[in-house]
């Protein structure tokens, strides 16, 4: 019978017919409208438009409660929280800002324009309390050696690097053995002629902008190869292999996620490949095996090339390996069981995901339970997206006897049988903060962020800070938090986990309050805006 | 009659004594200039290489001393046709010529002059009366757009909003000049079109809504919208609403045909992906004066296909596999994205099911060296049960001699083959001995250009199309020719 009153209750709920409005105009920063922004509206109702050429757009038959309205367009994006009353007309104009873009030309040592080279913005970034390089935008050179990079974010700096795609990566090369006979490899080149990042110019964009003369020039080095076996557990014969530079990595980063496709080969029937033309560097050889249909081992080598050629060297793929694991309460369990299950799911953090690999790192969890990862590949991962129920919190991720709440989860790293242990609390407190500007009034679209008492380390800062997006009145609520003290500071755009946005971050706390957020209250305080 | 030939040119000099370095400069087909960082790899009789150089910034290059023998040739630059040539050592390149790969170039515009940016720009292979997208890439801010990299081919160009990034708002697409009558562009190597402006329809327009019948429970569809004459050319793409009703964006007056796809699982930019069970709906829809409301689409299941493979040769039979992966993927931009693929043998077809109507163009993955698609076939599906057939070649061997030349080894004989290449696939060309015999190996089946010319020419390879011969080659098989020497022009 509850069953039946529930499914009715969520039916006429279904019926229900809402006439909350959303309007607004979308503009860019220098209140030009704009035509033909995709925008995306996330909330009780989920709705997607497109703006006209006067930049407007209108969602209409929305429930009310909160929103979040997103404006995409080819130059740049913004987001809004927005709060939306029973049968409320709402007019939110969008700004979106601009991304700048990078305009240049890529010559080798004869000045002559080198074509089909990749072209990368790459971008620095905090991750587990470590600096790593990832990519950001790309871009091909054409027959004329131009290239143009989207997406550069003002403010942030950037390297600009460029990369000879291989025009066949032959699994045996044929490369003369004797290296004076080779052709010397171009090696990948920073901006405006560097072989490594120390030696890059860091670019540093405006909004809108589009710089251009950006001009790489290549240089040639001595061509090395690498050469080796890859070996499969229970399998002889071919493997898939690919060999990529160490850095900069594709994978997710602060502001999404870039993946570099990376031609992958099958090595001789014999497992033997031969990677030539190679300039001096550090590359990682991942191993995937079997050859043909989807792939169930996986390994990798990482290696570096100093002044000759590499050889004997071994990949050895691995099969995936059990993952088990447990999601238990820290303190006292609720009261009442809760029937809400716990999605685990482990993104791997460097590389793109291959074959039925996603499926065999998903799992669900009764809470508490046991729950089990049937097959991860030995590589490096985190948590994406653990959601817990409402009035509760993730208190600390374990693996091995080791926190890696704000650490990545090197999967292999602990003794055989180490479980993965989700802990849950349900003490949280809660924090609304008014941001006001100096007379007083309402600061709406900025952010808040809290971040952990004693926590000052900018990779520490990065991993452990809290977001909070305001409203259109101004106001930023948390949601469960760990009890503690933290630092409030209100910034009026976005902090990112790179070191420019860290260091802003940084500079505005001497000034920053103080709060104290306890087990089951809520903290509210008045910010005035920077 | 031949398309423009691509070619290539090579004269050998006086022969130096043995031990030497091979030297030779490096330049460009139809303009003659010096082609700076070309890359040259000298390969010995044992297919082993042993000389491996860039050309420098007078286009010359040289390898070290090299002992006497036979060896091959093998010049690359990107953006340029690759050759190769055997040579007997010692002797000496002076002048190969390399066919630089097409551009079309130009602006993409709406009606009012307004650049239309960020939107798709493709060329199109022109494969008999057909249109295929083979090519994309986005407008630049400014509607500019770039197509580099055309092999010898016939290509059209066409503009279109109708991808994943503009659904749900923008629409239109445009051939150049006009849809009816789109120019294709003959691209025989060096040419660079530019400055042509593709229109847009930019209004008045027409929307044209109505609702999808037949749904799956809970299932996302996608409705896209083609022009009927050139289904390559996507017009809108949209996603139904959860009640199955859509709305497309105002379109120009026109005829049009909408296909319906889903249940989706995600999306490309060229259009969705679809999950299990998957459902069409396919309308002719005309546009005339005023918006078109109340369309109904019913459902119905996908195609089927059964493709098979077959071996051209006994010999292709040996050197292909025998269950190799046969593919089928959509060619029209009608908003769904399938590319199916499936092991397949001469006896047992893969069965490809839920398919869209419409062409497909089908392939084979991942073949050997020495085994060819014999052609690449287009597909019109339009109904379940459909069966069709790849066909399989080894490669094939032209032995000729050449006629009428006081010394035939003085003149070299080039090869390419016809229609579009592969990026970069290579020219060839090979010296006849003293009694005029020259053969070419490894070669790909297929329709080819072949002709000879007198060694002191400097000017572009082939001056007229009378100076080349098409001929066949088979899979597995020799193909024969008796070619003429070029008339002794009088002084």
């Amino acid at each position: 019978m509850k069953l039946l009153v529930a499914l009715l209750f969520c039916s006429s709920l279904l019926a229900q017919e809402h006439s909350g409005v959303i309007r607004g105009v979308a503009r860019d920063s220098s209140g030009a409208p704009i035509d033909e922004a995709r925008m995306n509206l996330v909330g009780p109702t989920r709705a997607r438009s497109t703006t006209g050429p006067d930049g407007g757009y209108e969602f209409r038959d929305l429930a009310p409660g909160a929103y979040r309205l997103s404006a995409y367009s080819r130059r740049g994006h913004n987001q809004r929280a927005l709060a939306l009353g029973p049968d409320q007309e709402l007019t939110a104009d969008v700004t979106v800002a601009l991304n700048a873009e990078v305009v240049g030309r890529v010559v080798d040592d004869n000045e002559e324009p080198m074509v089909d080279v990749l072209v990368t913005l790459v971008g620095r970034e905090y991750r587990h309390g470590t600096i790593r390089h990832t990519f950001r935008s790309a871009a091909t050179t054409d027959d004329l050696g131009e290239f143009r990079l989207e997406r550069a974010r003002p403010g942030v700096r950037y390297a600009v690097r460029a990369h000879v795609k291989p025009d066949n990566l032959d699994a045996v090369s044929d490369a003369p053995t004797d290296p004076d006979a080779r052709r010397p490899a171009f090696r990948p080149t920073y901006y405006p002629s560097s072989s490594d990042l120390a030696g890059a110019e860091r670019l540093t964009f405006r909004g809108g902008e589009v710089r251009e003369g950006v001009e790489i020039r290549m240089e040639r080095a001595p061509s090395y190869c690498i050469s080796g076996v890859t070996q499969a557990a229970g399998a002889t014969g071919s493997a898939m292999f690919q060999l990529v530079p160490r850095w900069p990595v594709s994978g997710l980063h602060a502001a999404g996620g870039m993946y570099i496709a990376t031609p992958q080969r099958k090595t001789g029937a014999d497992g033997r490949f031969r990677v030539c033309g190679l300039a001096t560097g550090e590359y990682r050889i991942s191993v995937f095996s079997p050859s043909e249909g989807n792939y169930t081992q996986y390994g990798f080598v990482d290696v570096a090339v100093v002044d000759r050629d590499l050889t004997e060297v071994t990949a050895v793929a691995f099969p995936g390996y059990e993952l088990p694991g447990e999601v238990a309460w820290v303190g006292s369990a609720p009261a009442e069981s809760i029937e809400d299950e716990l999605r685990i799911s482990l993104a791997a953090t460097s590389r793109g995901n291959y074959g039925n690999e996603l499926r065999a790192r998903n799992a669900k969890s009764r809470i508490p339970g046991d729950f089990l990862l049937p097959s991860v590949w030995l590589s490096e991962y985190e948590l994406r997206g653990l959601s817990p129920p409402k009035g509760t919190y993730v208190s600390d991720i374990q693996y091995g006897g080791r926190s890696v709440l704000h650490s990545a989860l090197d999967f292999g790293s602990a003794p055989d049988g180490a479980r993965l242990r989700i802990l849950l609390a349900q003490d949280p407190g809660y924090a609304t903060f008014t941001v006001l500007d100096k007379d007083g009034e309402p600061v709406p679209d900025g952010y808040v962020y809290l971040i952990p008492d004693g926590v000052f380390a900018p990779g520490d800062v990065a991993a452990r800070m809290h977001e909070l997006r305001g409203d259109q009145h101004g106001v930023y609520s948390s949601d469960e938090q760990p009890p503690g003290v933290y630092q409030v500071v209100a910034m009026p755009g976005r902090v990112l986990p790179e070191p420019e946005s860290i260091d802003r971050l940084n500079a505005a706390r001497p000034t920053a309050p103080e709060v104290e957020i306890l087990p089951g209250e809520t903290v509210e305080l008045k910010l005035e805006a920077r | 009659m031949l398309p423009a030939p691509a070619a290539l040119l090579l004269f050998l000099a006086a022969i130096p004594a043995a031990g030497q370095p091979l030297t030779g400069r490096i330049v460009e087909d139809h303009s003659g200039s010096a082609l700076i960082s070309a890359r040259v790899r000298i390969r010995s009789a044992s297919g082993e290489i042993v000389a491996d150089r860039d050309s420098d910034r007078s286009g010359r290059f040289r390898t070290p001393d090299l002992p006497p023998g036979p060896y091959r040739v093998e010049i690359s630059k990107r953006n340029y046709l690759g050759a190769w040539l055997r040579i007997e050592h010692p002797g000496s390149l002076v002048e190969p010529r390399l066919v630089r790969l097409g551009v079309l170039a130009g602006r993409a515009v709406d009606t009012a002059g307004k650049p239309v940016a960020n939107a798709f720009v493709f060329a199109l292979d022109a494969i008999a009366d057909d249109l295929i997208p083979q090519q994309a890439k986005r407008t630049g801010p400014d509607g500019e757009f770039r197509l580099h990299g055309l092999g010898p081919g016939r290509y059209a160009v066409g503009v279109s909003r109708a991808d994943y990034q503009h659904a749900q708002g923008a629409s239109g697409g445009a051939l150049y000049p006009s849809n009816t009558q789109p120019e294709v562009f003959e691209i025989s190597g060096g040419e660079q079109i530019e400055d042509l402006q593709v229109v847009l329809p930019a209004g008045p327009g027409y929307s044209i809504s109505g609702r999808i019948e037949g749904r799956s429970e809970g299932g996302k569809y996608a409705v896209g919208l083609v022009y009927r004459e050139q289904p390559a050319l996507g017009a809108a793409l949209v996603d139904a609403k959860p009640d199955g009703a859509f709305a497309l964006p105002p379109v120009p007056p026109g005829a049009y045909e909408l296909l319906v796809s889903g249940p989706t699982r995600g999306h490309t930019w060229r259009g969705v992906l679809l999950g299990a069970n998957q459902q069409y709906g396919r309308l002719s829809v005309d546009v005339g004066g005023q918006k078109i409301s109340g369309l109904t689409v019913d459902l119905e299941p996908g195609r089927s296909l059964a493709l098979s493979v077959r071996f051209e040769s006994p010999q292709a039979r040996t050197v292909c596999p025998q269950s190799p992966m046969v593919t089928a993927a959509l060619t029209d931009s009608s908003g769904v994205v399938i590319r199916e693929k499936g092991p397949a043998t001469e006896q047992t077809p893969a069965v490809f099911g839920g398919l869209a109507p419409g062409r497909y163009r089908l392939g084979v993955e991942r073949l050997p060296k020495g085994c060819y698609l014999r052609e690449t076939p287009l597909l019109h599906l339009t109904r379940s049960g459909s069966e069709a057939v790849v066909v399989l070649s080894s490669a094939g061997r032209i032995a000729g001699r050449l006629l009428g030349a006081a010394d035939p080894t003085q003149f070299p004989i080039a090869l390419g083959r016809q229609g579009t290449l592969e990026k970069e696939e290579a020219l060839r060309l090979s010296y006849p001995d003293s009694q005029g015999r020259f053969e070419f190996e490894a070669l790909r089946p297929g329709p080819y250009f072949i002709a000879s010319r007198r060694p002191e020419d400097n000017g572009r390879w082939v001056r007229s199309d009378e100076a080349m011969f098409e001929i066949e080659v088979s899979g597995g098989s020799t193909t024969e020719i008796d070619l003429p020497a070029p008339p002794v022009e009088q002084p």
